[in-house]
């Protein structure tokens, strides 16, 4: 009780000397420091690389019950442009490596019986060997292959096999920018390392999920090939509602943004030196959206996209994107205000204004860049 | 006569002149004291340019609308805005003693001191206007004896307004602190009308400047809109700087802030626009380090009272030698740049200095604050930045600038679609904003890492504080290009020429700074170049030491998918020890795990993701997922493993040796035989030797003709890679010779070719 008549006066003390606004002050000080040091806000979490995320993905196989054009997709270059290396197209493949010419493959054997295929080579009397875990590629072009590796934090590097398999001659050649001849290393005739930046580029245009751990892909989640939530979003809001919920993107976006969805993977101008873009350059042909945009049916148009021609759906032979319709709906002889082909052909458009071209590679493009030869 | 206490001695003086003889002399210590604790702190030593008037901005982004200081416009006074470290010293620790000596006389020594040395440790050349003008205002009011303001007092008020809105940028907080002077002298003259008319003018400017100055506006906020900056973009808590200076400073604020509430709280009657005042400026001290000094000068003029009254003399004594002590503590991390400039008479860099790179142009800054650092007149000259530490202006482009330099730290330069629908890909931008050079703060050594592999970027020069990169397609950076990698090169794989001066592309100076740019250069995957560099001071032990031969040993491994069991085995076996002892984070310890489980040493990397898994915490943290997740990716590798038993001692010790376990390997070593077992015992026992020993041990092993022939061509690749890691490069490149000659085929020859490339690199 003396205890409470103690501090009962010292608090009517307090009172009346006006310490209760210190004491409020003192709290608000208090209580906004912690805010301020505890808040959520302190450290913004800033937004990632959509690929990386997992936020409102849908399970791919709740798209093919009510779309139609998710029942080919499975058959699309698109779906298939990483599988691992261990998948039976891969392996095909493999088994026939070091067929043609022997000294071709620069004394590099393949190993498929083994638990991943592994590359071996002994030819200057050391024996080395990787193993090839990845196979990027659907094979319409062409099919290369890439071991991974961590460095010392166990961020992910690739090393690219030196070899790469075309469709256009049916065989093994050297893979797209590496050397004529490989580093005198005891990993070069496998190929080129490349670091962690690359390596997440390579996989970046491959995938639809890829996740990353400080650095480490995390490839034993990845989704492989570009499936329908790389090009339309994530979509399990869409799957909840029933398809209440929907991203119109690709019904509202301009040209412009609809070719740039496409060339994030397939290259866009800024991606290449400025000299290179020059309608002499036949390498050129492999980036299609820069080609694209470079042509005057596409600054002219309004409405002129990779989709008007393509159907990503499909498969490329089920697409009907060589005829000549597409091309007529401006070109077309019974319309008289249509500008009409100089040399009075009809038919076969794409023979003359987008011909396929080889690049240094042996792979044949359709150059993009229509135009007047 | 004045009154001596039991305890104390007191200075005698004659009476009536006690005050006036007394406070001169207690000042001039106070002075000296501070003097003493300004330079202890210095950077970049007594000697460098610092800039005490705030200059123009010149930020590419900045806006048409913004807000500079009068001052900064008038080329005039910006002529003597810059000043050598040890005058603005001088200056400010004059500023220091005069405000302090008279507020602390009756304190406790404790308080004394801590004021003393918060003062002088936070102090930032930026302060010494807003010190001037507050402190003599101050002054001007306490001697100021009447309870009326007299004209002459409005009038030095009203000068010291309009000095701070023309001298200072953050002139709304000096404001502040001068209204805290004006109640603290309880000089009652704005009241009523005045009070009313005082307000009303001061809304009705506001609106103006609102509509005609929005900048002048903005400026004037600043104290209010700092707090909606994100942390990420401009870090401006106090006490999340480097080392112990930061760490020192924040915790005397506290105990400071608390004290003056407590004055307060024991003061008659505190007063409301007291408290409110006192609040506002405990709030800034605590939370925003740019305010952090200013605050703490406003918390003084309210909570202490100028009084004059005799020191004792033997808490005098106290205060020296205590103040001394603390500036040692400052200065000794710096021994080695003043034994320097009493040897040579120059004082060694600390910093490199861009402008002598012969190179100009925009200047892309990672980490904003260190803005200070490009406004001196050499560097405004040749550069411009492209947004700097004005929150006030760049607000709403900090969190998209932020951005671009993740992506920048990410090497990810073509656009690509993020979460919130925006476009990321740094490229859109560096177009627009056409950087020269991009500055990378020391402590981000994830993003120095990525950079340091990036094809548009190439290091230019690196200190303890900064990694700056230039723009490799600018022709004026290539210059300085060449120099930094040669002199990277000479760090890694040293030529007999190189002389060890780092010119002014590396700058380092002293233990601290070494370890810094040590870890820098690790982080840039060359170790050899970080053991070099590496203070003499630091033990074989180190975490650094031990992720250095960590580095190598991965490098061996990756180019020749061989384990360097000299590298691998002093890594793993220290870096268990380091685990042990709670050295590690828990982000080091998973990828230490994972890098080794790169190395092809499952079990191993399971052992150290165990030790993650083990740790205590509430509930499961990010880094024990990924161990976990770790270990079954292992132990899955180590079941699909055809284990081959094997008796061969030779191939158990090198296993042993791999994973690190010192146990296994002395066990190992018994059942070796001869020469073998003397080289498998030099390698063993360098974990605890120096590396010269061990090479010297391994020379004379070497020589002696019976020595396996096997084992040659990997002990002279041992041998060339402790000759690099002791500077001897004849040795080294001889060693790996001789290594390729006697073992033609082995893996390893891979990465001696490599490192013969590099030692034998022509002379310049």
């Amino acid at each position: 009780m003396w205890c409470l008549r103690v501090a009962d006066r010292r608090w009517q003390q307090v009172v009346k000397d006006g310490r209760p606004l210190l004491v409020v002050c003192l709290a608000i000080v208090i209580g906004l420091m912690l805010f301020r040091w505890g808040s959520v806000s302190f450290y913004v979490k800033p937004p990632v690389d959509s690929l990386q995320s997992a936020t409102g993905r849908a399970d791919e196989q709740s798209c093919i019950n009510c779309h139609v054009q998710a029942e080919r997709f499975h058959e699309t270059g698109h779906a298939n442009a990483l599988t691992r290396s261990t998948s039976p197209q891969s392996l095909a493949l493999l088994t026939r490596f070091g067929d043609g010419e022997q000294s071709l493959s620069e004394g590099t054997t393949i190993d498929v019986l083994a638990e991943v295929p592994r590359a071996e080579n002994s030819s200057d009397g050391t024996a080395s060997q990787i193993s090839l875990d990845w196979c990027f590629g659907s094979g319409r072009h062409a099919r290369t292959w890439v071991s991974t590796l961590g460095d010392s934090q166990g961020a992910t590097d690739v090393m690219e096999f030196r070899w790469t398999w075309y469709s256009n001659i049916n065989g093994f050649d050297i893979t797209p920018g590496q050397p004529e001849k490989h580093f005198e290393t005891h990993l070069g005739p496998f190929g080129v390392l490349y670091d962690h930046p690359k390596a997440r580029r390579c996989f970046a245009c491959h995938t639809s999920y890829l996740p990353l751990d400080d650095g480490r892909l995390r490839l034993e989640d990845v989704e492989t090939g570009v499936n329908c939530q790389r090009c339309h979003g994530p979509r399990a809001a869409h799957v909840a509602s029933d398809g209440e919920i929907h991203d119109d993107f690709w019904k509202t976006a301009s040209p412009a943004e609809a070719v740039d969805r496409c060339a994030q993977c397939h290259r866009r101008p800024e991606e290449v030196e400025v000299n290179e873009i020059r309608a002499d350059n036949p390498d050129l042909a492999r980036f299609q959206p820069i080609g694209l945009i470079q042509s005057r049916c596409f600054t002219s148009s309004q409405n002129l996209t990779c989709t008007t021609c393509h159907n990503p759906h499909l498969p490329l032979e089920a697409q009907n994107s060589l005829g000549d319709w597409q091309c007529l709906q401006c070109h077309d002889r019974s319309k008289p205000d249509h500008t009409l082909c100089g040399s009075r052909e009809t038919e076969n458009c794409l023979q003359c204004h987008m011909p396929k071209v080889r690049t240094k590679d042996p792979i044949l493009f359709t150059d993009h860049w229509i135009r007047v030869r | 006569m004045v009154r001596q206490s039991s305890k104390q001695t007191i200075h005698k003086v004659r009476p009536g002149r006690a005050t006036e003889e007394l406070e001169p002399r207690i000042l001039r210590w106070d002075w000296a004291i501070s003097l003493l604790l300004l330079i202890s702190v210095a950077p970049d030593g007594p000697f460098q340019i610092v800039r005490v008037l705030p200059a123009e901005t010149d930020a590419v982004l900045a806006p048409d609308w913004a807000w500079d200081p009068p001052a900064s416009r008038i080329s005039a006074v910006q002529l003597i805005a810059e000043w050598p470290y040890w005058l603005y010293a001088a200056g400010m620790s004059f500023l220091i003693a005069w405000f302090l000596t008279p507020r602390t006389e009756t304190r406790d020594f404790r308080i004394r001191f801590g004021l003393l040395v918060a003062f002088s440790i936070l102090a930032r050349p930026i302060d010494l206007i807003a010190a001037a003008i507050v402190i003599v205002t101050s002054s001007v009011l306490s001697r100021s004896r009447s309870e009326v303001a007299s004209r002459n007092v409005i009038a030095s008020f009203g000068v010291s307004v309009v000095a701070a809105v023309f001298l200072c940028l953050d002139f709304s907080v000096v404001l502040l602190v001068l209204l805290a002077c004006w109640l603290k002298s309880g000089k009652p003259y704005l009241t009523g009308q005045r009070l009313i008319a005082v307000l009303a003018g001061f809304v009705l400017t506001g609106g103006l400047s609102w509509l005609y100055w929005p900048g002048l506006v903005a400026a004037f906020a600043r104290p209010l809109t700092w707090e909606s900056v994100s942390q990420n973009v401009l870090p401006m808590t106090p006490a999340v700087g480097d080392g112990l200076t930061s760490w020192l400073a924040f915790g005397l604020t506290v105990v400071l802030v608390a004290h003056s509430w407590w004055t307060v709280w024991n003061s008659d009657r505190p007063g409301h626009s007291r408290l409110i005042l006192l609040s506002v400026f405990s709030l800034l001290a605590f939370t925003c380090r740019y305010y952090q000094w200013v605050s703490l000068l406003g918390i003084v003029c309210l909570a202490y009272s100028a009084t004059r009254k005799l020191r004792p003399v033997d808490q005098e004594r106290r205060l020296r030698w205590s103040a001394v002590a603390m500036a040692m503590l400052f200065l000794f991390p710096q021994i080695e740049s003043y034994q320097s400039f009493t040897l040579t008479g120059h004082w060694p860099r600390q910093f490199v200095n861009p402008p002598e790179w012969g190179t100009s142009g925009r200047v892309m800054l990672m980490n904003p604050e260190f803005s200070s650092r490009w406004q001196t007149s050499e560097s405004r000259e040749a550069f411009d930045l492209i947004v700097d530490d004005r929150w006030d202006l760049f607000r709403d482009q900090y969190n998209n600038y932020r951005q671009v330099c993740d992506d920048l730290r990410d090497v990810r330069s073509s656009r690509y679609l993020r979460t919130d629908g925006t476009r990321g890909g740094y490229q859109q931008w560096t177009e627009q904003w056409k950087p020269t050079l991009l500055v990378a703060d020391s402590a981000d050594l994830d993003g120095i890492r990525r950079l340091s592999l990036s094809p548009h970027w190439k290091v230019m020069g690196i200190d303890s504080h900064r990694v700056i990169f230039g723009a490799e397609k600018e022709p004026q950076n290539s210059d300085q290009f060449r120099t930094a990698a040669r002199l990277l090169s000479e760090l890694e794989w040293p030529s007999p020429q190189f002389d060890g001066s780092f010119g002014n592309t590396l700058a380092a100076t002293g233990a601290a700074p070494r370890t810094k740019v040590a870890r820098i250069l690790l982080a840039m995957r060359l170790p050899y170049a970080s053991l070099r560099v590496m203070p003499e001071s630091v033990g074989n032990d180190d975490l650094l030491v031990a992720m250095c031969h960590f580095e190598i040993a991965h490098r061996v491994f990756r180019h020749t998918r061989t384990h360097t069991l000299l590298d691998q085995y002093r890594a793993i076996y220290h870096l268990r020890h380091l685990v042990a002892r709670g050295r590690l984070s828990a982000q080091q310890l998973v990828r230490v795990a994972r890098g080794i489980e790169e190395l092809g040493e499952p079990e191993t990397a399971v052992t150290f993701a165990t030790m993650l898994s083990a740790q205590p915490s509430s509930g499961i943290t990010q880094e024990q997922q990924w161990a976990a997740e770790l270990t079954s990716r292992c132990k899955l590798q180590v079941d699909g493993e055809s284990i081959l038993a094997s008796d061969d001692p030779e191939t158990l010790i090198r296993l042993a040796m791999r994973s690190g376990d010192q146990v296994a390997v002395v066990k190992c070593l018994s059942s070796l035989d001869g020469r073998s077992r003397e080289f498998f015992q030099i390698l063993a026992d360098s974990i605890r030797k120096t590396p010269e020993d061990v090479y010297r041990e391994l020379i004379s092993l070497l020589n002696r003709p019976d020595f396996p022939t096997d084992l040659r061509g990997e002990a002279l690749f041992y041998l060339g890679s402790l000759a690099i890691e002791i500077g001897d490069s004849p040795g080294a490149a001889a060693a790996f010779s001789a290594s390729i000659q006697v073992a033609p085929s082995q893996p390893l020859n891979s990465i001696s070719r490599i490192s013969l490339m590099n030692l034998q690199k022509p002379a310049r």
